[in-house]
């Protein structure tokens, strides 16, 4: 937590799950835990990195703090209000001012629509806005985004992914919102283009003082452009924080295993690895204990006895691991 | 001796909207036991290259041709498809993309394994009686042999994932079948199409451990294909880039990641995160991947370098061979390193 400022959006113990399809008739209904138990808070201004593997709940904490997926329980805040209190009408009012931008350009723009709807659509929702007021406004958000106002009457099919990306960026900022969710953006694009995709998303950062979720799961990226990380496992919280300290110091096996895993390019670094073992266990029944428990390499009896709790080890740094509490007496005695 | 020598091969596919020279002119030698990559960006056309190299590529409508097809010495360019069945699984084999798809749904997974042995009958058996008995022993030998192969890639309870099917298995553990698979008749060369593209990064990491181990211990040679020049690090002895179905640098791959001299190699490079970086913007390369059936005059990749000259508009410049062995194709690729300098 960091003190004197206040947050953009806040996290209060939030959990969500899903009911499971029962296999047979008349089966206990059985629950995928998508999130468990998560806090944190996003601050105005920053980028703030969400990282994880498939499945771990990333979008799903993702849209919760849109306020798209309710919650079983827990308390979101978005700027004071609280968006779980909210009824439907509140909540669009509210829903103006974030948006979000996908993962697949190919899929997450409507073939059939033309450039200048996909980017009015937001701006005829909200309404009050004549046609040549909304043209004037989407030919300036496109130049905003790298392409001409030219570009307007083309169709999607038009355009090559990087291309389209710029499209889904224009739509989720036509309505200069304060908090912008990017949904893994560049993952599905061409190698050469990540660049231009990421350095745009921070100039308009720069220009616009948007506050970014950044989801990925590169975190090597996440160093690069982000503030502030999460990493998750399993819908828990493994360890969460200012970037610069955790990627100066990770405690948790979970992230140390993550940093690993991205292939140095640097020929003559070579860093020591941290391999997983095993495979991701299933999200229908999850350890016991530590979520990690089976693939951490330097697990203890204790984990698979009960949930380490999120501590607080230096100031914007939170782990919840066992080992750490252990790793700081051994160093002291 | 070469595990893989291919010299000029060609790919075109000719559709209503134009023609698409997919592959143009590519050269590729592997020697026994090395690992050689080729890195590019969707529609490069190195996917292509892996199936003309497997000739999976069917003629009707692709047009293939090439120089210079020998697989392990061996000429396989004139080889007809029953021919080529029989070099397929035994010589040369192949790692899909995405394992979900490369299986057969409904069968399980030790029986699809079992049907290389089979097929390549390179099972040590005599049968002594009759031939009902020699057929059943040879399943059995089969299943043997398909225990051990799993066994091999890393899979626990090998006896009992026998049985089970493509969709009760993860995403890594599917591509480790497929891993099996390939290695089982412990052929003289494999190829791996973006074998880990549909992993997520800590289970990535595994397969990538298993796919090297065995090509070291049983001495085949890889061919690695991928957009991912970070995997390719630990991975390559040699690394082939491709843009727009031409070979544009080929280097050892300690000398391309330690001076890369292509301008689009070295786009590549910049614009990969590392975990020593310092935040703040990318390098970034401007524009898009033209389309393939409208490629820029010149060199294909003029319009997106940054050190590009009028020649460079007009000529496409040749594969030059270095001293070490190195292949550059740049007009300019002297005065950019001394530029750098």
């Amino acid at each position: 937590m960091r003190k004197n400022e206040k947050p953009l959006i806040k996290l209060e113990n939030v959990s969500v799950s899903f009911p499971v399809k029962n296999d047979f008739p008349f089966q206990k209904k059985r629950y995928v835990r998508a999130v468990t138990d998560v806090s944190m808070e996003i601050y105005p201004g920053e980028t703030f990195g969400l990282v994880g593997e498939s499945g771990c709940g990333k979008s799903t904490l993702a849209n919760t703090t849109l306020g798209i997926q309710k919650v079983d329980s827990g308390k979101i805040f978005f700027e004071d209000q609280e968006l779980t209190a909210m009824d439907k009408k509140q909540l669009k009012a509210a829903r103006r001012s974030m948006q979000m931008i996908f993962q697949d350009p190919f899929s997450s723009l409507n073939p059939r629509f033309s450039v200048y709807e996909i980017i009015s659509e937001p701006l005829r929702i909200v309404g009050g806005y004549t046609r040549e007021q909304m043209r004037e406004l989407v030919g300036n958000m496109l130049q905003e985004v790298g392409l001409s106002a030219g570009d307007m009457d083309r169709f999607p099919s038009d355009f090559s992914g990087g291309q389209k990306q710029r499209i889904g960026i224009a739509r989720a900022l036509i309505l200069k919102p304060k908090y912008l969710v990017c949904d893994e953006p560049v993952s599905a694009l061409d190698v050469s283009v990540h660049a231009q995709i990421l350095n745009l998303l921070m100039d308009l950062q720069d220009k616009y003082h948007i506050t970014y979720l950044f989801i990925s799961h590169n975190l090597a990226v996440v160093k690069r452009i982000c503030s502030r990380v999460l990493v998750m496992y399993f819908g828990k919280v493994m360890e969460y924080g200012d970037v610069d300290k955790i990627f100066a110091n990770p405690v948790h096996p979970y992230t140390q295993a993550l940093m690993s895993a991205i292939f140095d390019t640097d020929i003559d670094h070579k860093h020591e690895r941290v391999r997983l073992k095993g495979e991701v266990p299933s999200p229908i029944n999850p350890p016991i204990g530590c979520r990690f428990c089976g693939r951490c390499p330097q697990e203890l009896d204790r984990c698979k006895e009960g949930d380490p709790p999120l501590l607080e080890i230096e100031e914007d740094h939170y782990v919840a691991c066992f080992r750490h509490g252990i790793v700081e007496a051994e160093t002291d005695g | 001796m070469k595990a893989l020598e291919v010299k000029n091969l060609k790919v075109v596919f000719p559709t209503e909207a134009g023609i698409v020279r997919a592959v143009e002119g590519i050269d590729i030698e592997i020697e026994q036991g090395q690992c050689a990559a080729i890195v590019g960006e969707s529609g490069c056309g190195k996917s292509v290259t892996s199936l003309a190299v497997m000739k999976l590529l069917s003629t009707p409508p692709a047009i293939v041709r090439v120089d210079k097809l020998e697989l392990g010495g061996v000429d396989i360019k004139n080889l007809n498809d029953k021919q080529m069945q029989k070099v397929r699984g035994k010589d040369i084999s192949m790692v899909f993309q995405d394992a979900l798809t490369a299986l057969n749904p409904v069968m399980p997974i030790g029986k699809q394994i079992d049907e290389i042995f089979l097929a390549h009958g390179k099972l040590n058996f005599q049968a002594k009686e009759g031939e009902e008995n020699k057929r059943i022993n040879l399943k059995k030998e089969a299943k043997k042999r398909t225990i051990e192969a799993l066994k091999l890639v890393g899979i626990s309870d090998a006896e009992l994932r026998y049985r089970a099917y493509p969709h009760q298995l993860s995403g890594g553990m599917r591509q480790r079948v497929l891993i099996a698979m390939a290695f089982a008749c412990n052929p003289n060369l494999i190829i791996a199409d973006e074998p880990t593209t549909a992993l997520d990064v800590t289970i990535q990491a595994q397969v990538l451990d298993i796919l090297k181990e065995l090509q070291i211990k049983q001495k085949t040679s890889l061919m690695l294909i991928t957009h991912d020049l970070s995997i390719v690090m630990s991975m390559a002895d040699e690394i082939y880039v491709m843009y727009c179905g031409k070979i544009v640098e080929r280097a050892k791959t300690r000398d391309l990641f330690v001076q890369p001299l292509h301008p689009y190699t070295m786009g590549l490079l910049g614009s990969i995160a590392r975990l020593d970086d310092e935040r703040g913007r990318f390098v970034q390369i401007p524009l898009s991947l033209p389309s393939p059936m409208r490629k820029p005059s010149g060199c294909y990749f003029h319009p997106r370098c940054s050190f590009a000259t009028e020649k460079c508009k007009e000529d496409m410049p040749p594969l030059e061979k270095l001293d070490d062995g190195r292949c550059i194709r740049c007009w300019n690729y002297r005065e950019i390193q001394n530029a750098k300098k």
